[in-house]
């Protein structure tokens, strides 16, 4: 399967297919496609919620590191790498995105 | 003219072609049934294999014993093999065909063993040899009445607290485990099922719907000397009740994952779950049966997760995806 590798540049949304609720400070999620169950905290519980609309990784970035206490290089590290897992489980649309 | 059973199952009027076993009838009421089951050969209708299950029809074959249909929540076929023992034939009627049923009319067939406390009704769930009849077993002989082994149906009353209807008031043992535990009364469960026998304990709950209180996780642990207990939340707590829901593939079949998600988280929220784990060397009853029955008494509430502030800047924990 052709693997989308994201940059700050990707526009990403959370796919309709997936659905959530909430698990105290948890978030749940389970694709509908594939029956599968996944679960966020706190932070990827924030980015999740920006999720429901369009956004660049880069305006995700701003969004976090505005709202924590945290570096900017750091930020942007770890919200790709988050990005990208949920990407790989075909949980987010992208666009803009660098095919490999 | 073909004899009608009625029964109360779940709190559902049930008119039965079938003679069920596990329960008395009750007298005829009068009123429309809640449920039918019906024996499909006596039908000029055979069972359709070939319609797609959904959210109103599951549809399963148990070779050597029956083929069963669920409809729209209120109408069980069965169509027996013949020659094949009715103990069998009831087994998976009130098993797996019930389960697809209770699924049907939007309840949660939770697969757990239960008992009645002074606080609701508390859930044994484990997977496959946790031991959840035999924890049952163990304080309904003693201390509490018993509510259910293996399936329990939890519905919502008017004030959408979660809660069930007693089922099935017996336990499935192995014949060791009744040895062990030196229990009477067994009766063996049907022809498939070598070495396995109900019993029925002394204390039974009363036919009312019950509020849940809490559900216990079961789980044997190699690496600890003594049982523990401790509470679970957040999707720890959610998925007590995803990966314990009978009957799971009724969900999947019929689209309804994100219900079925609804109804776990809702229930996680209002009932507290707790995660017990046992050495595999606590065979025998007596320490676990006290160790359950003390925190029955000590737990009486349970708590409820707090929720984040949102405001200034925060501790950044960085974002992870648990699978």
């Amino acid at each position: 399967m052709e693997r989308k590798v994201l940059g700050l540049n990707s526009i990403v949304q959370r796919r309709n297919e997936v659905i959530a609720a909430n698990a105290g400070t948890d978030l749940v999620m389970v694709s509908v496609e594939s029956g599968s169950y996944f679960s966020v905290s706190e932070v990827g519980r924030a980015i999740w919620e920006q999720l429901e609309t369009p956004h660049t990784v880069a305006e995700l970035v701003d969004h976090l590191h505005t709202n924590y206490e945290i570096d900017r290089a750091s930020c942007e590290e770890q919200t790709l790498s988050f990005l990208q897992t949920l990407a790989n489980e075909q949980l987010l649309t992208i666009s803009d995105e660098t095919s490999t | 003219m073909s004899t009608s059973y009625h029964y109360l199952l779940c709190g559902w009027h049930t008119i039965s072609d079938i003679q069920l076993t596990a329960i008395s009838t009750v007298p005829y009421s009068g009123s429309r049934a809640d449920v039918t089951i019906i024996l499909a050969e006596s039908s000029p209708l055979c069972i359709d294999s070939g319609c797609p299950n959904s959210s109103e029809r599951s549809f399963f074959r148990v070779d050597g014993v029956a083929s069963y249909e669920v409809l729209k929540g209120s109408l069980i076929r069965v169509q027996p093999v013949s020659g094949a023992a009715k103990k069998d034939i009831e087994i998976y009627l009130l098993g797996m065909a019930w389960g697809a049923l209770c699924h049907q009319r939007g309840i949660l067939p939770l697969h757990a063993s239960a008992i009645a406390t002074d606080t609701g009704i508390a859930a044994f769930v484990g997977h496959s040899g946790a031991g959840k009849s035999t924890t049952a077993a163990l304080v309904s002989f003693s201390d509490f009445e018993l509510i259910a082994d293996d399936i329990l149906p939890i519905s919502f009353n008017q004030t959408a607290t979660p809660g069930a209807w007693p089922y099935l008031r017996r336990l499935k043992l192995k014949a060791d485990t009744i040895r062990r535990l030196a229990l009477d009364g067994s009766e063996k469960i049907g022809e498939r099922f070598d070495e396995r026998y109900f019993v029925h304990p002394k204390h039974i709950s009363m036919d009312k719907w019950r509020k849940l209180d809490r559900i216990y996780v079961l789980e044997k642990d190699a690496d600890i000397s003594h049982a523990v207990i401790d509470r679970l939340s957040g999707v720890d707590a959610v998925h007590a009740f995803i990966d314990h829901t009978y009957r799971y593939d009724c969900v999947l079949q019929s689209g309804s994952l994100a219900h079925h998600l609804s109804v776990c988280s809702e229930l996680a929220r209002a009932i507290t779950v707790y995660r017990l784990r046992r050495p595999w060397s606590l065979a025998a009853g007596h320490e676990l049966r006290s160790i359950i029955r003390s925190h029955l008494m000590n737990q009486r509430q349970g708590g409820r997760s707090q929720t984040p502030q949102s405001g200034e800047a925060r501790n950044y924990p960085g974002p992870g995806v648990a699978r």
